[in-house]
């Protein structure tokens, strides 16, 4: 038990340092609100992780039930889906035919994730907990589609998605992440939750700085 | 007892209403009416949450930490909503009515707490509810008002932002929830001032901002 309260006191602070650095930077005026969207988003997953953690500090349990926790995977990525879809998207996808083959592309994100998510179908978990996941894949699954489109779609006109290829491949990594740990916390198994994680720490603490990264680059 | 909540809203709320028609300025007559929409929301919610109760076996924690969160957020932000759709985007009024009406639910919430607890409150209790209940109310709903004031000018974003702001929101409530329930309740009254000074200094700064380049 004591294990996996410093795991999501890790996650908890990981994503808070990442939130912190980025609500410095960008939460105030005149700053672009593609990337203020991104710092909510991590500070969803903060406050979502630290929600799940203090469950655990009280006592209440955090698998086989609903709960609001995964309410922080949920928002993160409608934020990250809203900040692609809403602000950058129509800045290199005007409709054109021959991008087509970008937008079908998009598509291997949405399907990576609900082949993730048929693990989750298919292990012992409650329904309770395979209904609530799948409101986190369908969040991951929208997020992917944009995440895999604007690291492959040439963008010649501005320049914007290019520099944001590190932050879109990072935030991938992240979906993908969270949608395994959800796999592996249906199937019951305690070595690889742990694994990934530890794992999620690491991207989700490097998610700002990659996307500051970005942001500077285009705006040079 | 069960009648309290109905009462307290009589007694508390309803005599604004007269006042609502005195009131000459525009926008004090929709931030009061919207503090009583509050109010009125916080009676609708104490119902909605004793069937919820009822539906998960009288489970109070599992019930306030989980489901509560969930159910206030929603209802209170379709009278935000409402207001959106059919009269005004503005940002700034959208975030001060939505705080307003926080403030009118924390309001006869605090209310109802304090009559059936009334042997065991005091000063502290109430200031603790102050910077507590109150502040996390009406920052949770500003926080959704602050997506619905993109319902017009941008509606790529209004949906999914909206949303992903409602999510915050129900997680901020829910963490709240968990706090005061825990041995850590102290915790409970610094995290909705954690979550609001920082949102003040935005909104000061760029109100500021704001000013400087009208002149």
């Amino acid at each position: 038990m004591e294990h996996i309260l410093l795991l999501y006191a890790a996650m908890t602070l990981s994503s808070a340092g990442s939130f912190a650095y980025g609500a410095v930077k960008y939460l105030k005026p005149h700053k672009p609100l593609y990337a203020s969207m991104i710092v909510l988003g991590i500070g969803c997953i903060m406050i979502g992780r630290a929600y799940s953690f203090l469950r655990i500090l009280t006592g209440l349990p955090v698998t086989g039930i609903f709960h609001v926790g995964i309410l922080g995977i949920v928002g993160a990525f409608a934020f990250f889906f809203s900040a692609n879809f809403g602000q950058i998207d129509s800045l290199v996808d005007g409709g054109e035919k021959d991008l087509s083959k970008y937008r079908i592309a998009g598509l291997a994100g949405v399907i990576v994730t609900l082949v993730l998510y048929m693990f989750i179908i298919l292990s012992p978990a409650s329904t309770a907990e395979k209904i609530t996941d799948s409101l986190a894949a369908a969040a991951v699954a929208g997020a992917s589609y944009f995440h895999v489109k604007h690291v492959l779609i040439p963008d010649v006109d501005y320049g914007v998605v290019k520099c944001q290829r590190g932050y879109n491949i990072v935030a991938l990594i992240y979906g993908i992440l969270c949608m395994l740990e959800l796999v592996f916390t249906a199937n019951g198994a305690e070595t690889p939750v742990f694994v990934i994680c530890v794992l999620e720490c690491i991207v989700s603490a490097a998610l700002i700085p990659v996307m500051h990264k970005g942001v500077v680059n285009w705006s040079r | 007892m069960e009648q309290i909540s109905a009462i307290l809203f009589i007694s508390i709320t309803m005599p604004m209403i007269p006042m609502l028609f005195i009131l000459n300025d525009k926008r004090s007559r929709l931030f009061l009416g919207y503090m009583m929409i509050g109010s009125l929301i916080c009676l609708i919610a104490g119902e909605l949450n004793l069937f919820m109760l009822s539906l998960f076996n009288n489970d109070m924690l599992y019930v306030t930490t989980t489901i509560t969160p969930i159910t206030e957020e929603i209802l209170k932000a379709i009278p935000v909503l409402y207001l959106a759709i059919f009269f005004t985007d503005n940002r700034e009024t959208l975030l001060s009515v939505s705080f307003a009406l926080g403030v009118g639910f924390a309001i006869l919430e605090d209310a109802v707490i304090l009559a059936q607890n009334i042997n065991s409150v005091s000063i502290g209790w109430a200031l603790a509810r102050v910077i507590g209940a109150a502040l996390m109310h009406g920052a949770c709903t500003s926080m959704i008002g602050m997506g619905i004031s993109y319902i017009n000018k941008r509606k790529k974003l209004f949906f999914c932002g909206t949303f992903a702001l409602l999510a915050a929101a129900i997680l901020t409530h829910a963490t709240f929830n968990v706090l005061v329930q825990s041995d850590y309740r102290i915790a409970a009254f610094i995290f909705p001032a954690s979550v609001y000074i920082p949102t003040l200094v935005k909104e000061l700064t760029s109100r500021k901002a704001k000013a400087k380049s009208d002149k």
